[in-house]
């Protein structure tokens, strides 16, 4: 019906008299076809910035899942950063993560106008793969909408970064995820970089170590930068925002 | 370096010159107390010297300074890219490197100029040996279009010229460059030619000399026998490849059919003959490379030195962005760069593993490509800044922008739209406020003064504060009863109400953050719906009344209405819950069990292994199948939002479908070969007999 709104001044123009868009109807048989056909393009509002006021992209439910191990033993742990942000993601979005299915514990909530399932895996890292999978099978979420978050050892501390896709970068919990969704690796993910392990420090202690004093500043900043960046990825979708927020996150610590 | 005065030198300079050395007779006592400056090697200094070791040879550079005139000598030409030849004939300008070549105007020769292309005019006397006497056997001209016969021996492999289009015929006389490229190559023949040629082993190697004149002569001669040259780069000339393929393409006319990282691969043309290619005169000497200007000014311009030295001083503790490896690929380098200057002034490269040559080179191409200004090499680092005229790459960020936070403070400075952000921010701040960190409080005061622009005179700013240090407070108040919200949320309402006025209609779907409703949440959700009411009734204009009047009863109809009304997009997901709480596959846990996560832990455990198995075990068969029917399912996800009964059957169906589908396609997984074969004993022969 837009089409024919704005067609009209062209077509009231062309025979010179003022058209009542009631009366557009039948006159509409007359010339507009030709017009209709020729001019589809001149029609369709071509925005470049997105409207602010329009919806999310997509109403297909979210998988959010932080990968991490359970229990108090783990709580504060590099390894176990993804759980951190699922929980702040739930804190800011007033989820409430209680609710146990497939070996883990998951809430049920929305970002914006899109459905969004939290998920901490309770079965240790190396098996979160099948936690995620077949949760994921059972609230029909696609491949596309399944957010992992885990620690990336590949970024500086504090650094973050969404991916469309990827490996495993030797993840172990990844690695099952992966592993578990039939060798799928097209689904976007946040990574939360830890640094490298210093020295010759085995890689292991070093994912189980608690953060220093610094490193914990620098990650909560990180988890406040992360959880705007989730509500943007699942509003908006994979767009020049998500590249940008890359760009930031790889060159914020390049100041002096 | 020596500043000489002007030496004028003719073309065929004498072998010997005079240079200062003590008598023979002082030198002997001097040598106890001092270290031979002489070379170190036993000389006889009466013996006639080689020409090789003479004072010309060895004397310190002397610089020419080039005359006003074009040409100092016969053919050699000053330019803006360094020396080029002119030799009569030729079909461009030679240099010595095409693309190596700094972009500036030499200051001053290092030595006498001459034409580097044969043994006539040179000032160095002749050091080699005589050319080897020609051989008396009479090759036979190479013509690309007349192969050898295919069997014969003692041959070296050829390709056919080509390849040709069907219903093309090879152009013999193909004359300009045009004419021998033909026509362009089909993304086929592209794929064709490059797997062919990927893994060989004949490359060309391209290193910080880039694209030198004898390198053309290299291609001609690797496209003799094959269609496509291999070259590899490394090193410094990576940092520009676009440059060096142009290069390529117009100096040795070639096509370059396909880049991956440093390797180039160049097709030489359909109608290509070796015959009657291009031939240049090789370059028998490499001439020395004529005096730059300096690279590194002391003082930049538009720069005080006390400037200069605290950009230097700053530098110092600057992390560097990348570290460079020897004879590297560095195509990403110039948009690396790029980048961290939108996030700071200086940028640091570390050049460690490099020749100091290599690392002033980088500088020099890296002061073009990315417009930027060297400041310093030391300690092997190169240090960059932007310069004052420098301009953000980035687009200005869109309006609803969420992932900027305060701490990016020199992205967000050049926002167009910081006054709604801001306001945008404040209002997410007020309502998901956590903790109040000294960030976020600084930022409220900030966005207080943007709002103050905003907003009508009589909302003051000191009602935004109020509401901000109140609102935390219930937002984080866990387990308030139910009555309790109604006699703060009328105070609650009005403070927020005016700040909603100033909302866009879009800030409602970012501050509508609904939840499962559970006794947590109500209050949230009480807010949020008369937030929500208020923001919507802005066209109904009966905003002042439905905020004042907030009495109890409205307070329990609106917790009633977000109760009962689940709004749409959620139904799918709720549904899918219920059932799963219903059969027992999901478990709700209770408040207090929450707080620990070992306890929540030990009752994961303790759940699962109550689960019977063959629920389990389904998941993955329906997850395949889902997987396939993703795309049909939301879209019609979307077209049935808004019907309850609608969405809540079609995932009914979907069940059904998943389930059916799984079962049908395992039962035809059983059916093939079922009865034949028993399952993983058969042996390879007798399989190999069945399946044939």
């Amino acid at each position: 019906m837009s089409l024919l709104a704005t067609a009209t001044p062209t077509i009231s123009a062309h025979f010179s008299a003022p058209l009542v868009p009631s009366s557009h109807a039948h006159r509409r048989s007359v010339a507009a076809p030709l017009r209709r056909i020729r001019r589809p393009r001149l029609v369709t509002v071509v925005a470049s910035v997105p409207d602010p006021a329009a919806g999310p992209v997509e109403y297909t439910p979210w998988l959010i899942a932080g990968l991490g191990n359970p229990g108090n033993k783990y709580y504060g742990t590099r390894h176990n950063v993804g759980f951190e942000m699922v929980d702040r993601i739930a804190r800011e979005e007033g989820i409430t993560m209680n609710t146990i299915q497939s070996k883990s514990l998951l809430g049920v909530g929305s970002i914006g106008e899109v459905p969004v399932l939290l998920v901490k895996p309770q079965s240790y890292m190396n098996y979160s793969g099948e936690a995620i999978g077949p949760l994921a099978a059972y609230y029909q979420v696609p491949l596309r909408h399944v957010l992992l978050v885990y620690d990336d050892m590949s970024l500086p501390n504090g650094v973050l970064r969404i991916q469309r896709k990827g490996g495993h970068g030797r993840h172990n919990g990844l690695q099952n995820v992966i592993e578990q969704l039939d060798g799928r690796r097209e689904f976007p993910r946040l990574s939360i970089g830890i640094g490298n392990p210093p020295g010759k420090m085995d890689t292991r202690a070093f994912l189980l170590q608690k953060f220093s004093s610094e490193e914990r500043v620098q990650i909560d900043t990180a988890l406040e930068q992360g959880v705007d960046a989730v509500r943007t990825l699942v509003l908006k979708g994979f767009s020049g925002s998500i590249e940008r927020f890359n760009l930031v996150q790889k060159y914020k610590f390049h100041r002096v | 370096m020596a500043t000489a005065p002007l030496a004028s030198r003719s073309l065929l300079a004498p072998a010997q010159q005079s240079h200062p050395r003590l008598p023979a007779s002082l030198r002997l006592d001097l040598s106890y107390h001092k270290q031979p400056s002489a070379n170190p090697k036993r000389r006889r200094h009466h013996a006639p010297l080689h020409p090789a070791f003479s004072a010309v040879a060895r004397g310190r550079a002397k610089k020419i300074l080039i005359p006003d005139t074009d040409e100092p000598a016969a053919g050699v030409r000053v330019t803006d890219r360094g020396l080029s030849y002119h030799l009569d004939g030729a079909p461009f300008e030679f240099q010595y490197s095409y693309t190596e070549a700094p972009r500036a105007r030499p200051v001053a020769l290092r030595e006498a100029p001459f034409l580097p292309f044969g043994p006539e005019a040179t000032p160095r006397p002749w050091t080699g040996r005589k050319p080897l006497p020609k051989s008396r056997k009479e090759l036979p001209e190479f013509d690309s279009f007349v192969l050898p016969p295919p069997g014969k021996k003692g041959v070296k492999p050829v390709q056919s010229p080509g390849p040709f289009l069907a219903g093309m015929e090879p152009r013999y006389q193909a004359a300009s460059g045009e004419e021998v490229l033909g026509e362009p190559l089909t993304k086929e023949e592209v794929a064709e030619l490059v797997k062919g040629s990927l893994k060989t082993k004949r490359q060309l190697n391209m290193g910080r000399d880039g694209l030198t004149h004898n390198m053309l002569e290299n291609i001609h001669s690797h496209w003799k026998r094959k269609r496509v040259c291999k070259i590899k780069c490394k090193g410094v000339c990576t940092v520009d490849m676009d440059n060096v393929c142009r290069q390529l393409e117009e100096k040795v006319g070639g096509k370059v059919i396909h880049r991956q990282g440093g390797v180039i691969f160049l097709f030489r043309g359909r109608n290509y003959n070796y015959r009657t290619r291009p031939c240049f005169p090789l370059m028998l000497w490499k001439p020395v490379a004529p005096v730059y200007p300096r690279l590194v000014k002391k003082v930049p311009d538009g720069l005080t030195p006390d400037e200069a030295t605290e950009m230097r001083t700053r530098g110092r503790q600057l992390p560097p962005i990348c570290r460079l490896g020897k004879n590297g690929v560095y195509i990403n380098l110039v948009k690396q760069v790029r980048e961290a200057f939108e996030a700071c002034d200086l940028v640091r490269i570390d050049c460690s593993d490099l020749n100091k040559s290599d690392c002033r080179k980088i500088g020099a191409k890296l002061k073009d490509l990315v417009p930027c200004i060297l400041l310093s090499f030391e300690f092997e680092h190169i240090l960059m800044w932007r310069g004052s005229d420098w301009k953000s790459a980035l687009p200005p960020l869109e309006e609803n922008n969420f992932e900027v936070t305060k701490a990016q403070e020199c992205f967000i400075i050049k926002e167009l739209n910081e006054k709604d952000r801001r306001s945008r921010t404040v209002l997410t701040q007020i309502e998901l406020a956590g903790i109040a960190t000294s960030q976020k409080n600084c930022n409220l005061g900030e966005g207080e003064e943007k709002l103050k622009d905003t907003m009508k005179p009589n909302h003051g700013s000191d009602m935004v504060l109020s509401s901000a240090m109140e609102v935390p407070g219930l937002f984080h108040s866990t387990g308030i009863p139910v009555t309790e919200p109604s006699a703060e949320a009328p105070t609650e309402c009005s403070p927020l109400n005016p700040v909603c006025d100033f909302m866009d209609p879009s800030l409602k779907s970012t501050l509508n953050c609904q939840s499962v409703p559970s006794d947590k949440s109500e209050n949230r959700g009480l807010v949020e719906k008369s937030l929500d009411h208020s923001a919507r009734s802005e066209h109904c204009q009966d905003l002042e009344p439905h905020a004042g009047v907030t009495s109890i009863s409205h307070d329990l109809e609106t917790q009633r209405n977000c109760r009962s009304k689940v709004p749409s997009y959620m139904v799918g997901v709720l549904s899918l819950l219920e059932q799963a709480i219903d059969s027992g596959r999901a478990l709700v846990l209770s408040e207090d069990e929450l707080v620990n996560s070992d306890l929540v832990y030990q009752k994961c455990v303790a759940f699962t292994k109550s689960i019977p198995r063959g629920q389990v075990s389904k998941y993955t068969q329906s997850k395949s199948s889902a997987r396939r029917n993703g795309p049909d399912k939301h879209i019609r996800t979307k077209k049935h939002l808004v019907e309850n009964k609608l969405s809540s059957s079609h995932v009914e169906n979907k069940d059904n479908a998943n389930g059916g589908l799984a079962v049908q396609k395992n039962g035809h997984e059983q059916e093939f070969l079922s009865d034949v074969v028993p399952q993983g004993t058969l042996r390879v022969d007798e399989l190999a007999k069945l399946l044939a």
